[in-house]
């Protein structure tokens, strides 16, 4: 099981291979699938915008929506994807949200509006999400099934 | 309601804080007090003694010489970190009690208060009215202390109390606490910082950082700033279980705390980095002192 913690990224399609995230506040797992080479990554974005810390953009690109995003799709072709962007599942995991009238703590939400917009420019899109609301998420992706679960303290799991 | 009473009642049966706890609280209280106080009330308690210097030699604040003293700890650490780990020490056993009634597990509560201390202290330059660091810090990690006293109750409402906030019943989950128990880990934790008779401020935030405008107006920025860290530290990953991220921001934070978004990423990203070099330190010296 590979465990990423926050700013981190990975991909595999090494058999019996998971990735997981724990915890998302408004933190949100962009997760990747390609179905013809089983290969699977994700990235566990904090920030929409790396020009919040070109210093951290540097350190852990994947901490940022805008950084994160190629870094990821980097990772996913040394695991095995051919670079196809119209073979690539994507979906999204996390982004709980504060409801803040000044639009400043409301950081789930744009995290989630940045990711897609960086998925637009790369002529993709989510095909499934559990974004928003107010509940923490751990999220895990298998290689062999391709399955996304989600679990949140004292809920039943789901997948997406 | 009858289980309201008896759950106050049990507060009065906790242990009290060790005296060099209440007294390292009291001199950060004073925002003119000077290190030497820390570095004496410190010195004086073998096991506080004890646990800086573990943490002051461990990994993450490897140095190349021993330290060996208090003294010269006391620089390596900050005194965020030694009143930290005094109230670490006589608190362990509320912090380290597995959070059944929040479906969280055992050092969930310690991390999200550390975290929200954190950020408490990070948050505490763009008060409006100048707000001492190092309370912010203090008062972030006692903020939820009632959840420990509380937690054991809710146990066996848990799932109702969960449909119920899911459902849409209840405007956050500390109203869902108080439909199921007739009171709330707010109101238990105010009880609890009376009891350890805690500098008044300090008591205002463990019994208002969920509605920081009911606060007294001498505390009411120092609790702003608190409700801020917990939206940091949930947000930022450490929350308490099913309770994480289910409360309402106080809509007139902004007169208290003025604060950009970009300010506020640069916060969280500083939150991040100093959580994750303290978790390692001081969970050793929570983990070692029961
Ligand atoms: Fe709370
Ligand atoms: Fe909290």
């Amino acid at each position: 099981m590979i465990i990423l913690g926050v700013g981190d990224f990975g991909a595999t399609s090494k058999p019996g291979e998971a990735i997981k995230t724990i915890g998302l506040g408004s933190c949100v797992a962009v997760i990747m699938l390609d179905p013809e080479t089983h290969t699977v990554g994700m990235d566990h974005v904090a920030l929409p915008d790396s020009s919040a810390s070109a210093e951290r953009a540097r350190q852990k690109p994947g901490h940022f929506a805008d950084t994160g995003l190629p870094a990821l799709l980097e990772a996913m072709k040394r695991s095995g994807w051919n670079g196809n962007t119209r073979r690539l599942i994507v979906k999204l995991v996390g982004g709980a949200n504060v409801m803040d009238p000044n639009g400043t703590f409301n950081i789930g939400k744009r995290n989630v509006l940045a990711i897609k917009k960086i998925l637009w420019q790369h002529g993709m899109g989510a095909v499934a999400e559990a974004v928003g609301g107010q509940i923490s998420r751990t999220v895990t992706v298998d290689v062999d099934t391709g399955r996304v679960r989600i679990s949140t303290p004292g809920r039943e799991e789901m997948e997406i | 309601m009858v289980v309201s009473k008896s759950i106050i009642e049990s507060v009065r049966a906790l242990r009290p804080l060790s005296p060099s706890a209440a007294q390292l609280l009291q001199v950060m209280n004073n925002p003119n007090h000077s290190l030497r106080e820390v570095v004496q009330i410190a010195q004086r308690d073998a096991v506080i003694t004890a646990h800086i210097l573990r943490v002051a030699n461990s990994a993450a604040f490897a140095r190349r010489s021993e330290v060996s003293t208090v003294e010269k700890a006391l620089p390596v650490l900050g005194e965020r970190t030694v009143v930290g780990i005094a109230l670490g020490i006589c608190t362990a056993h509320l912090f380290n009690a597995p959070l059944e009634g929040y479906a969280g597990e055992k050092g969930e509560l310690w991390r999200h208060c550390l975290r929200c201390a954190i950020a408490a202290r990070e948050i505490s330059p763009f008060a409006a009215a100048p707000v001492a660091p190092e309370l912010a810090f203090t008062g972030g990690i006692l903020h939820d202390l009632g959840k420990a006293v509380i937690s054991s109750y809710l146990a066996n409402e848990r799932d109702k109390i969960v449909e119920g906030y899911d459902g849409g019943q209840f405007s956050d989950y500390l109203s869902a606490e108080q439909a199921a128990l007739g009171t709330n880990h707010a109101e238990v934790g105010g009880a609890l910082g009376v009891h350890w008779n805690l500098p008044a401020a300090l008591v205002q935030v463990m019994l208002h950082h969920h509605h920081p405008h009911n606060a007294g107006e001498q505390a009411r920025a120092l609790v702003y700033i608190v409700h801020l860290g917990d939206f940091i530290a949930m947000m930022g990953g450490s929350g308490t279980g099913t309770d994480t991220m289910s409360y309402a921001i106080d809509q007139s934070y902004s007169a208290y705390v003025k604060i950009s978004k970009r300010e506020l990423e640069r916060v969280m990203i500083r939150t991040g980095d100093e959580f994750e070099q303290m978790t390692s330190a001081t969970l050793n010296a929570q983990e070692g002192s029961v």
